[in-house]
């Protein structure tokens, strides 16, 4: 993509558009959002940096590969669940407590894991399709 | 306890993901992985076989708002059938195994399988059911077309686009059922009464729910995506899915149907009835004309799943009991001998029975293997098979179902005949001169024998051990459909 638009609006966007993911992400507790909905809106800014700058500037951003991502992701939401098994005999019984006067617990550690999935799968998605298209 | 079927192999999918593309640490990640998933299995069954049934909600979230799991014997059986068969074809990958499959991600993949199939035996939630039949699907797609040949991709395709129908339908009359009652909770919708006003509304989504899971079970006439599929994926895959995939279909009617459907809807029984002789009849016949061994194989599939249906259907004590005894039965069976047609196809280079021969002289351990387990199938004493084709052939007759006694004879006669023809070809007439035989390492023979080992020892095991007492388990073998309602209703494990 060799528009100057593009590149140049880019360049705004991208940061706006992750930021808005982690809004999402947190606010999904109680509203909607969640990690589904930022998983996805962080993915498709990285895949506009790919865009503009070449998937391969997108993968060296990523630092490991798509599948590491899926992979960390589905482990964390996994364990997010043992604290509730251990505690309260119930998979994915929430445990909550406060870290620095912020109210933290295991659901958010549940929808981390899935926000890092989203992206993961996204990616490894459009990364394929990219390598599609040049060959 | 409930949930551990499901949890450890996500897990372990989640970690043999992010060991990449390293075989060996893929291999033995496999291995603790499948070892896990064996304990957890033998674990639940134990716990349910002394304590009864188990259930427990996500987050303890009572329900019917909850997701429920709950495992009573039914579903604690086949959960540990799974993990009997998904071991073994373990081994068998191991011994096959050349870095490929690997770096595309089969070792997990199995995993995120088999967190599906244990998700769909152990819900109480039909949204969920839903959910884990699409878990199990998306992954079992991929590990169908891994390698990716044309064949493969075309047998992936007709599995896919006849599954996702399925879906389509399933996610319709999830909706619709939810609409008129209120709850998609299998123990809730069991414990209330359907107001006289929503019938037939029932009624229609109730064969809307039996037309999903006959493409699941693969049911005449919706059953052509199996022999399309499982003669196409490589060897291990194909006998992962032939012992556990069709199992969760027949699994969702036999559970279902005996705590909703069967008796809110007048027409779920003898549908089953009326389907299932078709399915045996054009299962066995349409083998019968095959010459590729893994064709043989997947036609057999077809028919044994009407076995397991006209068992359902018969229903009572008698039908539960022949229905789960066939499940165990051909889940095991059927796995080994695509082992069988794997280690075939290992040593003679190819899967159709023409190119080889001479297997009875050549290899003598692997031919005695294969003719247990073909015996089995065919249902000769003393292995599963008889017993499980007693207890059904039993069942129907007692049911005063004369006709569905005899098509399950008949059928029993042609699939006897089919494993007779395999063993002809490839295992009794002189190798064919353009048969080039493989001399694989004593290690790799090793590993290709122990997994028929097994699944032979397990098929002796259930003939011998239910066999003679299938009178006295026939009488004592319920599925308690109260104590699963109050399992699930009466709130989580305190």
């Amino acid at each position: 993509m060799n528009s100057l638009i593009l590149r140049t609006g880019a360049t705004f966007v991208m940061p706006l558009l992750l930021v808005f993911s982690v809004f999402l992400l947190i606010r999904g507790h109680h509203l909607p959002g969640g990690g589904f909905a930022g998983g996805l809106v962080a993915a498709a800014s990285l895949t506009l940096y790919g865009l503009v700058n070449g998937m391969g500037a997108a993968k060296a951003v990523l630092r490991a590969s798509p599948e590491i991502w899926i992979a960390g992701g589905l482990g964390l939401a996994v364990l997010s669940g043992v604290p509730g098994l251990v505690l309260r005999g119930s998979f994915l019984a929430p445990i909550w407590g406060t870290l620095g006067g912020v109210k933290v617990g295991t659901p958010l550690a549940f929808d981390l894991g899935v926000y890092l999935l989203v992206i993961g799968v996204v990616l490894t998605m459009v990364f394929a399709l990219s390598e599609e298209g040049q060959a | 306890m409930t949930v551990l079927p499901v949890v450890v192999p996500l897990a372990w999918g989640a970690i043999l993901l992010a060991l990449g593309a390293r075989p060996r640490w893929q291999r033995l990640g496999s291995l603790l992985a499948h070892g896990c998933y064996l304990a957890a299995a033998v674990g639940l069954f134990r716990r349910v076989t002394e304590d009864g049934p188990q259930a427990s909600s996500l987050g303890n979230w009572p329900p019917p708002f909850g997701i429920a799991f709950c495992a009573d014997a039914l579903a604690a059986t086949l959960v540990l059938l799974t993990a009997a068969v998904a071991a073994p074809v373990a081994l068998f990958a191991l011994a096959l195994a050349d870095g490929r499959w690997e770096r595309q991600g089969y070792h997990a993949l199995v995993q995120v399988m088999l967190a599906g199939v244990s998700g769909a035996f152990l819900t109480t939630d039909l949204f969920n059911l839903f959910v884990w039949f699409e878990v199990t699907l998306i992954s079992s797609f991929v590990l169908l077309t891994l390698g990716g040949g044309k064949a493969q991709v075309q047998g992936g395709f007709k599995y896919v686009a006849l599954n996702l129908l399925s879906s389509v339908v399933f996610l319709s009359a999830a909706g619709l059922l939810y609409g008129t009652t209120g709850t998609l909770n299998l123990a809730d919708l069991g414990s209330r009464p359907i107001e006289p006003r929503d019938a037939w509304l029932v009624g229609l989504v109730g064969v809307l729910f039996l037309s999903t899971f006959s493409i699941k079970a693969a049911l005449f006439p919706v059953f052509f995506w199996l022999p399309a599929a499982y003669p196409t994926p490589a060897a291990p895959v194909a006998a992962l899915f032939a012992g556990v995939l069709t199992k969760v279909g027949v699994y969702a009617m036999l559970r279902t149907g005996s705590v909703f459907f069967a008796e809110a809807t007048g027409v779920w029984t003898p549908l089953l009835l009326a389907l299932s002789v078709p399915t045996m009849l054009v299962g066995v016949l349409g083998a019968v004309v095959q010459s590729d061994w893994r064709r043989i194989l997947a036609f057999h599939s077809v028919s044994q799943v009407g076995y397991m249906v006209a068992a359902v259907g018969i229903g009572g004590k008698a039908g539960f009991l022949a229905a789960v005894l066939f499940m165990v039965h051909h889940g095991l069976v059927k796995s080994a001998l695509f082992v069988a047609a794997g280690v075939g196809w290992r040593l003679g280079g190819s899967y159709r029975l023409g190119k080889l021969g001479g297997f009875a002289r050549s290899h003598g351990l692997f031919s005695a293997l294969f003719l247990i387990l073909a015996l089995s199938l065919a249902g000769l004493p003393p292995t599963s098979g008889f017993a499980a084709k007693l207890a059904a052939v039993r069942a129907a007759l007692e049911g005063g179902h004369g006709w569905i006694a005899g098509a399950m004879v008949a059928t029993g006669l042609f699939t006897l005949y089919s494993m007779v023809k395999i063993w002809n070809e490839a295992f009794w007439k002189p190798a064919p001169e353009t048969m080039e035989l493989r001399r694989p390492a004593p290690r790799e023979m090793a590993l290709l024998h122990l997994p028929l080992a097994a699944f032979a020892a397990m098929a002796l095991l259930v003939g011998l051990g239910v066999g003679p007492a299938l009178p006295a388990a026939s009488r004592s073998a319920d599925l308690d459909r109260q104590a699963y309602v109050r399992a699930v209703m009466g709130g989580p494990e305190p």
